[in-house]
């Protein structure tokens, strides 16, 4: 017999998306962990910069960059786009920025035992 | 002189974090790539907030370049985070610039953002983007 199937949908959620210079993903992702926010992911992209002026004077910032994504509830919003700001330094002219996107919906495996509270 | 800060208590300045409420981000699907050129007149533009990746498609009715060979995906995403009030121009100049009115170039999308911060430049390479 066919067991059924059902889905558990989350509103309320956003998607905060951090463009980090090369190497710095793992940071950020780190200061996540520590208050408890999973499920970040990281892939590779190519952002605004200087491809090849490198040397003594020139200040380079390369194009290569990191892309972090995470969802997180609305009302975590700004606490987590701000603990996320400090820890990737983006108060650091090259360093990147970040945005958040609205989200309708989300689904994922939910524990029972949360469903059930 | 207790205002006096000493070595021993060095004056840390808070961090002011950006709170931009009013931005857009554009999406566009490159079949055919070109996104590094795309992100270089962003930037003559004063649009630094732009970044592309390489993915895996293909557009509708090419099912593949050459059947059993590897792929080499040439596809991009590009994303544009931009002020509301630019958005539309900005939408024109990629949809005109990209030949997405062409068939098989492309997509492009525009959605709201709850909050964004600027990408701030170094200063020498600020003053490139009004070249």
């Amino acid at each position: 017999m066919a067991t059924k199937r059902k889905i558990t949908n989350l509103t309320e959620v956003a998607r905060i998306t951090c463009v980090v210079q090369k190497g710095l993903a793992d940071t950020v992702n780190a200061s996540l962990l520590e208050v408890g926010v999973q499920g970040a992911t990281v892939h590779y992209g190519v952002g605004t910069g200087v491809r090849e002026r490198m040397g003594i004077l020139g200040i380079a910032v390369d194009v290569e960059r990191e892309i972090m994504s995470v969802l997180v509830p609305l009302d975590q919003v700004d606490r987590i786009f701000e603990r996320m700001y400090l820890a990737a330094h983006l108060d650091t002219p090259g360093n990147g920025y970040i945005f958040v996107t609205p989200l309708l919906q989300a689904a994922t495996y939910i524990p029972p035992h949360l469903l059930n509270d | 002189m207790s205002n006096e800060h000493t070595e021993d208590t060095p004056v840390v300045a808070p961090v002011a974090i950006p709170d931009i409420r009013y931005t857009r981000m554009l999406t566009c699907i490159l079949y055919e790539g070109g996104g590094e050129k795309v992100l270089e007149e962003l930037h003559h533009k004063g649009v630094n907030e732009a970044y592309y990746y390489n993915v895996r498609g293909n557009p509708i009715g090419r099912a593949s370049l050459a059947g059993g060979l590897p792929e080499m995906p040439k596809t991009e995403v590009l994303h544009a985070v931009v002020a509301a009030d630019q958005a539309d121009y900005i939408y024109n100049f990629l949809y005109h610039e990209l030949n997405l009115n062409k068939e098989g170039q492309g997509v492009i999308s525009i959605n709201r953002l709850i909050r964004s911060s600027p990408n701030t430049l170094p200063a020498d390479m600020q003053d490139e983007a009004a070249h």
